[in-house]
């Protein structure tokens, strides 16, 4: 089956594109470097595979998620290119375009977002673009899907025909680039020219590529003759001669009129406001958890939890009795599978809640925002105002918060932002902080769990700072971020992503979680003395009871607390399906129940635990994958339980001297 | 004059990237800011906070150690 990748600048519709393309459900949002590897999909209609790309300005890359496209350029083959350009940015897009066409694969331009330039004034002559560049340009809308039939329509006609675009430079560099040519005779005939000039511009990819092959001193020596002899900069050079073959189609195609004042350019005003900025932002995250525990979430949850608890729980056990089945298989079920699953399953209307908001923040441009507002801070604790993003992706899961560090150009940063992400509190914590939070602090629970929000930014903070003072010195510190225009959310593209990011829940109920309350139940039911033992006899008391001891200081040092805890590196919620087996209840009564193992100041201690001791297993596998360092990955994993004991043991001491 | 002295709302002219570090260099040019193009401040941050440009249509966020690195001149 033939190939076809997809590229184009950050934050185009990209993504949405591969979506309509595929029929697929890949992440979309509205801020640069959604997309930070490459994904394949199925285009049925065509009968072609195509690959969805980490947006790029150009092919020459800078950070991590870039040089993925330049290597999979070079390294894979590909039967032809659709470059999605964004009709209301066409100049800067255009560079990425002349990067492409000198590949001389086939392309097939998508122009995308004409809306959004209509709305700036901005028109587009299709026709004349396409006879100037000499390949097919669809005008599509990625969002909605409209113009999708062009590309097939395209892409079918074109099939096998080769396309010549050649921009000839100065004669200088011509001579330069025949010579080169000839030297990289083991590169495909049609990538060699491509290859030459980004090579002559400095591209680190291409350096890297070539640095492997013998010939690599002397195609570096021509090059520094090249420069010299021109008497400027070859990337400059290269680019000038660009710059002056776009603005000429520019003036070609686009017809430029007076725009409207836009209103997001009011509202722009007031959320990037340098004092209001913060609190509105604040403002805005209490907001969301208001809704997600006071007004929505928790209602609905409670009504769940009635159905589990009561009806449900008891049907099962009626109706497994009615068969005759053995009382093990009873317990097993009842107290183990429907208590600990159950226990976690009764979170998800918080959870979609939550994730709903999340998604909203990512969809309406927002995002980028947050970074240019918090990059004073972010810049005093050592880390640029993007770092930010993945912070907030992290709130949703630190998976994929711990991957979003790849649009962070400094490898540092990079690396500090993975180290401290999983300080996020994820949405896998909040089962955790509601089940507290109803029995402990019923009255102010969304306060209760905003401050543990904020605690979690604060401590990455301040953990950040000293990681950047003491092992993660140096290194200039560079910020750049795009501001994408507002879109107004769809509610079809904002129910898509939440389900998305809610569908993990789902598979993770079936199966982590689903095994830990299995083991958990089991290693409570089996003790040393046999079977069906007091369960402060049981083998789970003995290993929680070894582990629990650590935490008498913190003013939980019982068995169950410590089983919990280390059920909870399997996934978060597993504490929760873990403390609703031990405790043998159904959620209502467990809240209560609790009462005798906790106080309101160790509850929030435990809490605080909770929230910083340790990233579960798969943000430890995300981690290994994205810093490919096992010393790095066993410092992330070990390094916040040494952070959330000190921390606990300074709320615990505090909090007993105020009471 | 640098690019960080230019009153909100003004348009300038970019004259001189040279001075700036070259991986935003690389970045700022991809984005099409280069000598010659005309960019005007949107928002400036306070106590140095970054700032936001707008430039052909696009807006994007700086820092004003790297705003007071290119010079301008007004158009």
């Amino acid at each position: 089956m033939s190939r076809l990748a997809l590229i184009g600048n950050p934050n185009i519709g990209k993504t949405s594109l591969f979506n309509t393309l595929t029929n697929s459900y890949e992440y979309v949002g509205n801020w640069s470097g959604v997309t930070v590897e490459k994904k394949v999909g199925q285009v049925k209609k065509l009968q072609k595979e195509i690959i969805d790309l980490p947006g790029v300005y150009t092919l020459n890359p800078i950070s991590r998620d870039e040089s993925v496209v330049t290597s999979f350029l070079l390294e894979d083959q590909v039967d032809g290119i659709l470059n999605i350009i964004d009709a209301s940015n066409f100049e800067r897009n255009m560079q990425l375009t002349v990067d492409i066409l000198e590949l001389r694969k086939p392309v097939f331009i998508c122009l995308n977002m004409i809306d959004v330039a209509k709305k700036k004034g901005i028109s587009i002559d299709v026709e004349k673009l396409q006879s100037s560049l000499g390949v097919p340009v669809v005008p599509i809308s990625a969002r909605t899907g409209k113009g999708v039939d062009g590309i097939y329509a395209a892409i079918q006609a074109s099939d096998r025909t080769q396309q010549r675009f050649a921009l000839t430079y100065d004669d200088l560099i011509e001579e330069g680039i025949t010579k080169i040519e000839a030297l990289l005779q083991p590169i495909p005939e049609e990538q060699r020219r491509w290859c030459t000039i980004q090579f002559l511009m400095g591209n680190d990819a291409v350096d890297a590529y070539l640095k492997e092959k013998e010939y690599f001193e002397q195609l570096a020596a021509m090059r520094d003759a090249l420069e010299k002899q021109i008497g400027e900069p070859l990337n400059k050079a290269i680019a000038k001669k660009r710059d002056l073959y776009i603005s000429n189609i520019y003036s070609e195609v686009i017809i430029q009129e007076k725009s409207e004042t836009q209103w997001s350019e009011k509202v722009d005003k007031i959320l990037t406001h340098p004092i209001l900025g913060i609190p509105i932002f604040l403002a805005l995250m209490f907001l969301m958890f208001q809704a997600t525990f006071a007004w929505i979430g928790t209602p609905l949850s409670d009504f769940l939890d009635g159905f589990v608890g009561g009806p449900l729980s008891d049907t099962v056990t009626r109706g497994l009795e009615a068969i005759g089945a053995s009382p093990f298989i009873v317990h097993l079920i009842c107290d183990g599978i429907i208590a600990g699953v159950g226990g976690v399953l009764v979170f998800i209307p918080q959870i979609f809640v939550l994730f709903f908001f999340i998604s909203l923040l990512e969809d309406s441009g927002y995002m980028a925002r947050i970074a240019v507002v918090m990059d004073r801070l972010m810049e005093f604790f050592g880390l640029n105002g993007k770092a930010f993003i993945p912070m907030i992706v992290s709130f949703g899961c630190n998976v994929p918060g711990v991957m979003a560090a790849r649009t962070i150009e400094q490898p540092r940063e990079r690396l500090l932002t993975i180290l401290v992400a999983p300080f996020m509190s994820c949405s896998a914590r909040l089962p955790v902080y509601a089940l507290f939070g109803a029995a402990f602090f019923a009255e102010h629970q969304s306060l209760v769990v905003f401050s543990l929000y904020v605690m979690g930014i604060v401590i990455a903070l301040i953990v950040t700072k000293i990681l950047s003072m003491t092992i993660l010195k140096n290194e200039t510190s560079v910020f750049f971020v795009e501001l994408p225009a507002y879109h107004v959310p769809q509610l079809k593209t904002l129910w898509r992503s939440t389900w998305e990011k809610g569908k993990g829940f789902f598979r993770k109920a079936g199966t982590i979680i689903f095994a830990g309350s299995v083991i958990i139940w089991l290693l409570s039911y089996l003790g040393p003395h046999g079977t069906n033992v007091n369960m402060d006899d049981s083998f789970l008391a003995i290993i929680g009871g070894a582990f629990g001891v650590l935490f008498i200081p913190l003013g939980f040092g019982t068995w169950q607390a410590g089983a919990s805890l280390i059920a909870g590196f399997l996934a978060k919620e597993v504490i929760v399906s873990t403390m609703a087996i031990i405790y043998g209840v159904s959620e209502g009564v467990l809240s209560s129940t609790m009462t005798t193992h906790f106080t309101a100041l160790s509850a929030y201690t435990f809490l605080a635990f909770v929230l910083l001791y340790m990233p579960c297993l798969a943000t430890v596998g995300a981690i290994k994958r994205e810093t490919q360092s096992v010393k790095w990955t066993l410092f992330a994993t070990i390094y916040p339980f040494v952070v959330a004991y000190l921390i606990a043991l300074m709320i615990y001491g505090i909090g007993n001297l105020l009471m | 004059m640098n690019l960080h002295v230019v009153q909100l709302g003004e348009k300038v002219k970019v004259k001189d990237l040279q001075q700036i570090d070259s991986m935003l260099c690389k970045r700022l040019n991809a984005f099409g800011i280069k000598e010659g193009c005309q960019v005007c401040m949107v928002q400036k941050g306070w106590f140095s906070g970054a700032c936001i440009l707008e430039c052909q249509g696009q807006k994007i966020g700086l820092r004003k150690k790297d705003l007071m690195d290119i010079k301008v001149e007004q158009v």
